[in-house]
């Protein structure tokens, strides 16, 4: 019986066959798509199409990231930008993920602040980011608190979401079988809630390299959002396009190590996706 | 002289009040004694308050009159010496199955539980599926590991909701085997529900029959069939079996029937 069970058990989903030869079709599309559209972007400003003032060009895009490799500008920017976001990301998440767990166990704060949570979530916080800067200056903190106030929320609303969606056979065996309060809190409620909890990790390290970029913009002398409004201010829009370029690429370096970790923590859900 | 009793329901009644309807009458004064080291089974139409019942014994739920009595001390709270199973087998699909069945000895802190988990795995033949999480197990495996489970932590009482209604019917009288050759080791006290009165006869000493809603006990039936018991399919052609399952369906039907 338990061969049987198990080659059922046991079928792959879907098929697997051919997975290398459709990774390298994929690969090269994508090479592709993105020369395609660099090369259409170089001619129409070579050619004289469009005014390179307005859109710069890959080669001039190119050029002012060499500047900024060479004299260190970049390294330094990405670095002030990167610390503020991870700073801000791993406060606002632990704040979140903590509250949303303490609400979870006490459904009379929960029903008490909801509407609240609610608004607050519901705001455009970014909005708030001209009285953060003139509360906080122009300094990192002012940085971190923007996006704290973007990612806190999402945590809490995610890590609540999922704390009180346990299920509830697992809580009544677990308690059966003697589970204290800690326990359930970190054995079944924490685990259970992982997947939650990671959705809104994702969206919260977005938006807290978001929050971060904003705050620059608005008001700084150091990071990517000031790279990117300076050269805006000085009509540098070479310079503007590095610092999109720089952000592209800490973005996805973010996500994609979002990802790893994830599918490493989340190895037991059937199918992670971490393509 | 009967051994005494390990359960004890004493004029137990429960009235649900929910806050949007009408209060429904589940269970009426219903008593009832579960001996020490027996499998007590009842079996009853839909809706009859069984369920709700081991709710009590387990102290899950507070009845709205009358007591529950558990090695003659009244249930007051949640015990932590049960043994609790249902349909659904309540896996955590972020555990292995090893550490599924480990879960009731880790919040117990027994320190070797790695080796009592393996070795239980391996009395529900699946020693080969310790690492598998829940999502690589077929439904009969799942309810293995929950069978595991529920003996790993030597439960005092076992208390058991349909533990197989939810399988089909080849591993159903497959795990009811081995529930049986598991169970006969050290005989623990169980309170069984089902729907199933081949399932009732195969495991119990005792079918107590319970009526239509508010459920009250019918009829009490030994069941005189020497242990162990023969493969239930072996079983359920014996005259013996026959006979108390007439006797037992001529009692439920007509609840069955009333509740159509």
């Amino acid at each position: 019986m338990a061969d049987s069970e198990a080659a059922q058990a046991e079928i792959p989903i879907q098929s697997a066959v051919a997975d290398d030869n459709l990774r390298q079709r994929v690969l090269l599309a994508r090479v592709a798509v993105i020369g395609t559209f660099l090369a259409v972007w170089q001619g129409a400003v070579s050619l004289g199409l469009i005014d390179s003032f307005w859109v710069s060009s890959p080669v001039l895009v190119s050029r002012e990231l060499w500047q900024e490799i060479v004299s260190g500008d970049l390294i330094r920017n990405v670095g002030i930008t990167v610390f503020e976001a991870l700073i801000a990301f791993f406060i606002s998440s632990a704040l979140g993920i903590a509250a949303g767990l303490m609400l979870a166990r006490s459904p009379f704060w929960d029903e008490v602040l909801a509407p609240l949570v609610l608004a607050l979530n519901s705001l455009p916080r970014v909005a708030l980011a001209p009285l953060i800067i003139l509360w906080f200056g122009i300094g990192i903190v002012a940085k971190v608190v923007t996006a704290f106030t973007l990612v806190f929320f999402i945590l809490l609303v995610n890590t609540l979401g999922g704390a009180k969606n346990v299920d509830t056979d697992i809580l009544t065996i677990a308690q059966l079988m003697g589970a204290s309060r800690r326990d359930i809190l970190w054995k079944v409620t924490l685990p259970s809630a992982l997947p939650w909890i990671f959705a809104g990790l994702n969206i919260g390290l977005t938006y807290a390299l978001l929050g971060v970029i904003v705050a620059e913009i608005l008001a700084s002398n150091q990071g990517i959002g000031y790279v990117i409004s300076s050269g805006a201010a000085n009509f540098n829009t070479a310079a503007v396009f590095a610092g999109l370029v720089t952000l592209a690429v800490v973005a996805w370096l973010f996500s994609a190590v979002m990802r790893k970790v994830e599918a490493r923590l989340l190895r037991w859900k059937p199918a992670v996706n971490s393509a | 002289m009967p051994t005494p009793a390990k359960i004890r329901l004493s004029n137990i009644g429960i009235i649900f009040r929910p806050r949007d309807r009408g209060a429904v009458e589940a269970v009426r004064n219903v008593s009832l004694d579960v001996p020490d080291g027996s499998i007590v089974t009842i079996v009853g139409p839909s809706g009859c308050g069984k369920s709700t019942l081991l709710n009590v014994v387990s102290g899950l739920l507070q009845p709205s009159s009358g007591f529950a009595e558990v090695n003659g001390a009244r249930v007051n709270g949640i015990r932590h010496d049960v043994g609790y199973m249902f349909a659904r087998d309540g896996m955590m699909p972020w555990r292995t199955a090893a550490e599924n069945v480990e879960f009731g000895l880790e919040v117990r802190g027994v320190a070797d539980r790695r080796a009592v988990a393996r070795e239980w795995l391996r009395r529900v033949g699946l020693d080969k599926f310790e690492d598998h999480y829940r999502h690589e197990l077929s439904q009969g495996m799942r309810q293995r590991v929950a069978v595991a489970r529920t003996f790993a932590i030597e439960p005092d009482i076992l208390l058991m909701d349909e533990p197989f209604g939810a399988l089909d019917s080849q591993t159903r009288l497959l795990l009811q085997a081995l529930f049986l050759s598991v169970w006969e080791r050290n005989k623990r006290t169980v309170l069984f529900v089902t729907h199933d009165l081949h399932e009732a006869i195969f495991l119990s000493d005792i079918v107590v029959v319970f009526t239509n809603r508010p459920g009250r006990v019918k009829s009490i039936i030994p069941v005189e069939l020497k242990r162990p018991r023969p493969p239930p399919a072996e079983l359920a052609i014996a005259p013996e079996f026959r006979d108390i399952y007439s006797r037992i369906w001529s009692d439920l039907k007509d609840e069955v029937r009333e509740f159509e």
